[in-house]
């Protein structure tokens, strides 16, 4: 057979990298510029360009290279809190929905949309021209529902008396509105509701006033959702109700919840299903949740893959939960989860004589079938905290054999985090993995790591790390 | 393994030919042109024996010469694995010192090198290529890209016009 059959066939049936199948065959041959090059090409260089300055002057260079950079200039819409100080990325939220009010097309490309919590030390920049701009958002607002078959005439009128005094909350509920292919949102929690003390309903509260609303309707893309609870500058607590209502949109697989809080107990709306959530991966970070509201959250889901949660000093001391507690929540999804990340230095760099440590609840993790990672603090697996830091009674991690009885036989990585020279990890010798994972009990596991704690809100960071050979 | 003695050359190291498409014939070890996913999948259905000449129709010799240079350098990384690909590499558009150097070329060749990597199916130096051309962009205004990469203005002003309204919001941020 010729050598050139064999490579063009060979070529076509490549299966990588997937841009470039066309670009093979559109190849020019000399004088390139950047324009002459294949548009999958042009798309693989243009998204290295973060910036959306760059991509507006991009779009502005021809019209080869417009049709391209559009695509990445509106791929997200990122609108920053106090935190970046700054309010020049709110002040481009109404030029931003103009143009995605007009041209419809150009709303279809948002896929990500990222929002802080209002800034309170920024004066809100419309503030000169509000009643012009009040009309002018009223008008959109209302369209806007209208076209999106959201409530009837009536109601939308109400909503918009609503909106007149919030319009910055307005004006994000129309985004979220109008951007419906959203994949990845990053939201402050109270835009969803009804917010800020105000009477006018966030995106879950016009939603759920459709009569044909089960659990959630809009969002039909979303698979990668992070809500910020942050209570500042914001009353009173959100509630579980929106947790339960947003987990259950259809498409989503990814959830982070951000300081979730709930001050009411029973407060589910009246359509909450159990086991309605597709959510296959949940992060909790410094969740001020008590012991119900964890079993009712953990039993929402269908099969949770993932569980990461990272607590703080206050989140445990306010619910009074122990680690057991959670461990027994947790067991709602124990033959489906396959991660476990739990974070709890914080709790215990605060000499919390309460703070519990029970190795007697380890023992409910061996029935994970199949947990393959886990990643605990070396305090959680030591002893029990009777006193202050650093004395310790109670059990403590004397063999291999304890260990076998802590953690179930499927797993596979193994992560220990510790503050650097922390004096859990006097416990945790190269002797003792050795031993561990000489045991049957232990035959898939592969890898032991301990991470070092390098500071508060740092990630923690790889510091040794034992292979099992030959597996 | 150990009684290994009719083969006595270690086949990564066995020399391979490619015929550019100017007709020039290079002589590679084998181990190098197979960072080329191209290039591997052929020498596999052709059998190990490699002794034919492998025609590259779509790369001339200078630009051969100067990706193999890449391949050499880069022989022993790690191949990339799947789930690197869309995340990872776009938070970082920081280059290595080495490829830094490398790709300090004429745009004719920047630009060839891109083309290459990617008939070839190269996809760690296509990265290289994109984020050094990406640079290129960075923090210019319109005027001076299409000074840096010779692009003509199509617009009209009108349209140039309606761009600037629609995408008021990108400015400045």
């Amino acid at each position: 057979m010729p050598l050139t059959s064999t490579a063009n066939r060979r070529g076509q049936a490549s299966m990588e990298p997937c841009i470039l199948q066309h670009a093979k065959r559109t190849r020019t041959p000399s004088n390139h510029t950047l324009n002459d090059l294949p548009i999958e090409l042009l798309a693989a260089i243009i998204s290295d360009v973060p910036e959306k300055q760059d991509l507006l002057s991009l779009s502005l260079t021809s019209r080869t290279l417009h049709a391209v950079a559009e695509e990445y200039l509106y791929s997200s819409f990122e609108l920053y809190g106090a935190s970046r100080i700054n309010h020049i990325s709110r002040k481009s939220l109404r030029p931003f929905l103009r143009t995605i009010i007009e041209i419809p097309r150009l709303r279809g490309l948002v896929k990500k949309v990222l929002i802080e919590p209002k800034p309170l030390d920024v004066p809100e920049p419309w503030l000169e021209e509000k009643p012009e701009i009040t009309r002018e958002y009223s008008r959109l607002f209302m369209d806007c529902c209208l076209a999106l078959g959201y409530g009837t005439s009536r109601e939308v009128e109400h909503w918009v008396n609503c909106l007149e005094e919030n319009l910055e909350e307005a004006q994000v509920v129309l985004l979220l509105m109008l951007t419906q292919n959203v994949m990845e949102a990053d939201l402050w929690a109270p835009y969803l509701e009804s917010c800020c003390g105000c009477p006018a309903p966030g995106v879950l509260g016009i939603v759920a006033s459709l009569p044909d609303t089960k659990l959630f309707r809009g969002f039909h893309t979303l698979q990668n959702l992070s809500l910020d609870f942050c209570p500042y500058n914001w009353g009173s607590g959100p509630t579980l109700e929106t947790i339960a209502r947003v987990i259950c949109i259809p498409t989503l697989r990814r959830i982070t919840l951000r300081k979730p809080t709930s001050w009411k107990t029973a407060n589910l709306p009246c359509d909450w299903l159990p086991q309605a959530s597709p959510v296959e991966e949940l992060r909790l970070i410094s969740p001020y949740l008590g012991l119900e509201q964890w079993d009712t959250l953990l039993s929402s889901f269908r099969s949770l893959k993932v569980f990461i949660s990272e607590w703080d000093y206050g989140a445990l001391a306010t619910s009074a939960l122990e680690l057991s507690d959670i461990y027994r929540a947790l067991t709602h999804q124990k033959l489906s989860l396959e991660t476990i990340y739990l974070d709890t230095r914080e709790i215990f760099s605060l000499d919390d004589y309460y703070f519990p440590l029970v190795p007697s609840a380890m023992g409910s993790l061996r029935d994970f079938e199949n947990l393959k990672n886990l990643t605990l603090t070396g305090t959680a697996m030591v002893g029990r905290s009777t006193g202050c830091y650093p004395r310790l009674s109670g059990t403590t991690i004397q063999s291999a054999e304890y260990l076998s009885e802590l953690l179930p036989c499927s797993l596979q990585e193994l992560t220990i985090l510790d503050w650097i020279d922390g004096w859990p990890r006097r416990y945790f010798t190269a002797e003792l993995w050795t031993a561990a994972a000489s045991l049957p009990h232990f035959a898939n596991l592969r890898k032991i790591g301990m991470m070092n704690f390098l500071g508060k809100n740092k990630p923690p960071e790889l510091d040794e790390e034992y292979i099992i050979p030959g597996r | 393994m150990a009684a290994a003695s009719t083969s006595a050359v270690d086949p990564a190291k066995k020399m391979i030919m490619l015929t550019t498409s100017d007709n020039i014939d290079i002589k590679v070890e084998r181990e190098v042109a197979e960072r080329s996913i191209l290039i591997k999948n052929l020498l596999e259905d052709l059998g190990s024996e490699g002794d034919e000449p492998i025609p590259i129709p779509n790369v001339n010799e200078a630009v051969m010469k100067k990706v193999l240079e890449w391949c050499e350098q880069h022989r022993k990384d790690p191949p990339a694995t799947q789930d690197d690909d869309s995340d990872s590499r776009k938070k970082s558009t920081d280059i290595d010192e080495w490829d830094q150097k490398f790709m300090q070329v004429d745009q004719e060749m920047l630009f060839e090198i891109i083309l290459a990597a990617n008939y070839l199916d190269i996809k760690a130096l296509l990265d290289v290529g994109c984020k050094t051309v990406a640079n290129m962009i960075k923090g210019k205004s319109p005027d001076e890209i299409r000074k840096t990469f010779n692009i003509q203005n199509d617009f009209t002003p009108e349209e140039e016009d309606q761009i600037r309204r629609e995408n008021e919001w990108a400015e400045d941020r």
